[in-house]
């Protein structure tokens, strides 16, 4: 999705600060027991946080799928994820995921697949509760997808795109503009500049969209909301139905609109009434 | 000597003069040539007076051994635009560089290129996940490597030739960049490439000469050293299996000092006569570690065939005792200790980035754990970089701009590079017992730039290490980490004032100290046993334990410690109160030399209060215990504290100077506190650092 050399300038930190703290998800930020083992022999288990693990009643890995469940189940208080490696089927598992490499291969199509293929190595290598391919590495809770989709079907080539989330009326608590190129790859990363909002968002948000078509080229789709409508929609389970509801009672400001999005909610409105 | 420029005791000197290299990195080829002007001297005006920069083959090469050196990639006239503006200069050509590039730096061509790529166990390619695309690792042992980079310094060191000082203002060129198998650190990851392999086998040869002994270490029957094929996992069950892993480990040492000489001595040919240097990769980068940077990197060595080597930092604040075991291992480690790359900003895919608060607190930590010199990665912001003081068009970012002017201003009055700690103490990071840490990995981790996939660090550590005792009383490359830890923690919260040291060093480099201390088990390399006892008979106080080592890094029984201990006289330890003996010292007549055995972690307070005591060891006496001094002198007289609180509470801290203080000035806050009888009393905020100007009468 990311250009050859993506233009990423002018980031503001705060902002992007943020966008890492709503978005991005490390495994690393999860406390973690794992346990290594080859062919059923344990060889080493640990916790991120040097926790102790309770696994007393466990002398070898029988059947990894169970004997994972149960060493989550016996830990619960002290663990976000189990993860149980079988080392040569890791030894092997990299060497597959480098075999598709090419110096065309788009870094989130790379990622994916590298991620994907420890679900392809179940049960010898497992993360708990799964699947791991949704665990493993930087996860972006939706994120990727969702511009992924945008890119692809709901803007055209050559246009950018802006999202801004506000703390409060003016003050802007992150914002990403994209520009897209003519091979629908992000070809521009950077931030909205704090400057043009100084009062009020909802009426002055399109000095934004101006101030991005004379700085970058011409934007496609625009989205505005406060940090208190994003909370809510990423807390509720169909964050789809939630967001399409938010745009449809202005919570969420969409400008421009683009037809295709607008024919999305449009069809999701009368589906409503089914 | 190279030109005039001497480095020599900490210091960087041209005729006679100490420099005082605070620099800041600024990309020429990322800027238009037009803001070259506008941007250089914003930073001058900052008050830095060293420029580096990288020189990307990848830009300059626009097709096979063609190159354009015009326009915004025109690295002359930066150069001389920068001498014009009198800033000193280093720069750094690669071949490798980073640099937030796609390739690394390199042509593309080069990177695609099958035979110039290092190898998995497997033989297949390893991949770095890093932004914007992923790169294939490059085998640092390839003779056709190398032949390319021939091409490129042919075509750059013309033109760094007529920069280099005193004709021109470069006075350092940076060799390649953060070399360390693309941060494929953990040893069973690469390079398994034939290249590679060709040069273990030679070093395998260099060690041994004769098969006859590598046959009697290995336990096997190689008729040739063609023969050997480097281990591809770790399968050692008992103490007599680990050479063949451990020489493993160090040869993946000796490909990073041997491939760093074959391009210092490319650059040499090409007439480069400025000192010449590296940097080390951030050791908490991708990934993270947090003990001493120890093997694959070794900067003693290393050395012996460059000018002088730092580690790179990148560090939130909450780190402190990571920045702090860098700092003073680069200060305790290289005869430059100089920060070649150093935060400010960061790049987009740093992960919760910090922000200028943290740059400005290791700014003060680095300094206080002896750092001399340092370049701010970046002073400018550029495509894929953010955060910095300026802008891409030399416009000021007011919050970092002004924080970073403050601080500069402290950099040009303070003068730390003529002043020296005042340290007893070196606590030595165990080389033999890192590499049997390394040596015992069990599975491996490949550098990723985003999060590691299953969370782990490329470093290996007690989570994936074998905890197998191989034959010892205990499992050393978990425990040798626990000594370590706990000899730091007392020393730090005691006010023992110490600079971290490696194994490595020369026994010259331990003499500067009244006391080492290195942990020791069942077995310490031959080598090393030699120095310990060397500095042992020249007069020096050495700590060991938990045991008087009785073999050899080739696991064949070696007495020479015990002996050297059975020929001195023995002293058992008691407790302060004299009711228990916690530990033995050994004493030589002839020096005055001891060597005190602690056979317990749990003993290390009560046999260490005492012996230091009697040594007179130099200690700060502060409260609480988390609070952190460090005191420099400089020959005049001058004497500067610094102070840190490196926890998240702000704390009442007390500290007993000497009794002939009669002033003491807050620098950074210019304020003036009051003694009271040579007692500094203060609240320390949350992650502060305080420096004084100690005034004695």
């Amino acid at each position: 999705m990311l250009s050859k050399n993506p233009l990423m300038i002018d980031l503001n930190i705060n902002q992007w600060r943020n966008l890492h703290s709503l978005f991005l998800e490390p495994i690393r930020s999860k406390e973690r027991i794992t346990v290594i083992h080859e062919k059923g022999k344990i060889l080493n288990i640990s916790h991120s946080l040097g926790k102790a693990v309770e696994t007393d009643y466990l002398q070898k890995i029988i059947d990894p799928e169970y004997d994972t469940k149960i060493i989550y189940e016996k830990n619960k208080q002290n663990t976000d994820l189990v993860i149980m490696i079988d080392r040569l089927a890791l030894e092997k598992y990299y060497n597959e995921a480098f075999s598709y490499w090419t110096t065309e291969m788009d870094l989130d199509e790379y990622v994916i697949n590298m991620y994907k293929l420890l679900d392809k190595y179940y049960p010898d290598i497992i993360i708990y509760p799964g699947p791991s391919s949704k665990q493993a590495g930087l996860q972006s809770k939706g994120l990727h997808d969702m511009i992924f989709k945008v890119v692809q079907f709901v803007v055209s080539s050559g246009s950018t795109i802006v999202f801004c989330i506000f703390e409060d009326n003016s003050k802007i608590f992150t914002s990403l503009i994209l520009g897209i190129d003519d091979h629908k790859k992000i070809s521009l990363v950077t931030s909205v500049n704090q400057e043009i909002i100084s009062n009020d968002w909802r009426k002055e948000y399109s000095n934004v969209l101006s101030w991005i078509d004379e700085s970058f080229w011409e934007c496609d789709l625009g989205i505005f909301m406060n940090k208190s409508t994003l909370d809510r929609i990423m807390k509720n389970q169909s964050m789809e139905e939630s967001t399409f509801n938010a745009i449809l009672n202005r919570e969420i400001i969409v400008d421009p609109f683009p037809k295709s999005l607008q024919s999305i909610i449009k069809k999701y409105k009368l589906h409503d009434l089914t | 000597m190279q030109n005039n420029i001497e480095i020599k005791g900490k210091q960087m000197v041209i005729d006679k003069k100490t420099l005082k290299n605070y620099g800041g990195s600024v990309h020429y080829w990322r800027s238009r040539p037009e803001d070259w002007e506008k941007i250089l001297e914003e930073v001058k005006k900052l008050g830095i007076n060293l420029i580096t920069t990288y020189i990307p083959w990848e830009i300059h090469e626009v097709k096979e051994n063609v190159f354009d050196f015009g326009g915004s990639k025109n690295v002359d006239a930066f150069l001389s635009l920068c001498s014009k503006k009198g800033f000193n200069i280093m720069v750094r050509p690669g071949p490798q560089i980073n640099s937030e590039m796609t390739w690394f730096g390199f042509p593309e061509r080069i990177l695609e290129n099958p035979d110039l790529q290092a190898k998995n166990p497997f033989g297949g390619k390893v991949i770095l996940t890093q932004v914007p695309k992923p790169i294939p690792a490059l085998s640092y042992a390839s003779p056709e490597f190398f032949k390319e980079v021939e091409t490129w310094y042919d075509a750059i060191c013309p033109i760094l030739k007529n920069h280099l000082f005193p004709r021109g203002n470069i006075i350092g060129v940076q060799v390649d960049n953060e070399l360390g198998y693309f941060f494929n650190v953990n040893p069973y990851t690469c390079d398994y490439s034939t290249a590679s392999i060709e040069l273990y086998r030679r070093f395998i040869y260099e060690k041994y000469g004769t098969l006859e002994n590598l046959n009697k270490i290995y336990k096997c029957n190689y008729s040739n050293f063609h023969e050997i094929v480097p281990p591809v996992r770790f399968e050692g069950t008992s103490k007599n299996d680990l050479p063949y892993y451990l020489d493993w480990i160090e040869y993946r040492e000796y490909y990073l000092i041997h491939s760093l000489e074959i391009l210092s001595n490319l650059l040499k040919d090409r007439g480069i006569d400025v000192p010449i240097y590296h940097n080390y990769p951030h050791p908490l980068g991708p990934g993270g570690a947090t003990g001493a940077p120890s093997t694959p990197f070794n900067i003693p060595k290393l050395e012996e065939k460059i000018d002088f080597v730092g580690f790179d930092i990148y560090s939130r604040k909450e780190l402190y005792d990571h920045v702090k075991t860098i700092s003073s291992y680069v200060s305790g480690c290289s005869r430059y200790p100089f920060i070649p790359e150093f935060i400010t900003g960061v790049w987009p895919w740093y992960i919760n980035p910090g922000d200028v608060e943290d740059e400005i607190f290791d700014t003060k930590a680095v300094l206080m754990h002896g750092i001399k010199g340092f370049n701010r990665y970046m002073i400018v912001d550029r495509n894929k970089w953010l955060g910095s003081p300026i802008n891409r068009e030399g416009i000021k970012n007011k919050k970092p701009y002004e924080l970073h002017n403050k601080v500069q201003d402290l950099l040009n009055k303070l003068p730390i590079e003529n002043m020296e700690k005042k340290c007893d103490i070196m606590l030595l990071t165990n080389r033999d017992y890192d590499r049997l840490e390394a040596a015992t990995a069990l599975i491996p981790v490949y550098g990723d730039f985003l999060d590691p996939i299953l969370g782990f660090s490329e470093y290996p550590n007690t989570s994936y290490i074998s905890n197998n005792s191989f034959d010892f009383k205990e499992p050393i490359q978990i425990n040798k980490t626990h000594w370590f830890e706990e000899y730091y923690n007392y020393l730090s919260s005691e006010g023992y004032t110490f600079e971290i040291g490696d194994s490595e060093l020369t026994v010259s480099k331990m003499k500067e100290y009244k006391i080492v201390i290195i942990s020791t088990f069942e077995y310490l390399s031959e080598e090393l046993t030699r120095k310990l006892i060397e500095y042992v008979k020249d007069g020096g106080n050495l700590i060991i334990g938990p045991n008087v080592p009785s073999f050899n890094e080739l696991m064949t029984p070696s007495n020479d410690f015990k002996n050297f201990i059975e020929s001195i006289k023995k002293i058992d330890i008691c407790s302060e109160n004299g009711m228990e003996i916690v530990g033995t010292k050994y004493f030589d007549n002839r020096s005055n030399g001891s060597i005190i055995l602690v056979p317990d972690l749990k003993t290390i307070q009560k046999n260490l209060s005492n012996i230091f005591k009697e040594l007179d060891v130099y200690k700060i006496n502060k409260k609480p215990k988390q609070v952190d001094a460090i005191l420099y002198e400089s020959v005049n007289g001058e004497n500067i504290l610094f102070l840190c609180n490196p926890s998240s509470e702000t704390v009442d801290t007390e500290v007993i100077l000497s009794e002939k203080s009669i002033s003491c000035y807050e620098i950074w806050d210019n304020i003036e506190y009051k003694l009271y009888k040579g007692v500094l009393r203060l609240n320390l905020e949350p992650y502060t650092i305080k420096i004084f100007d100690i005034k004695v009468n």
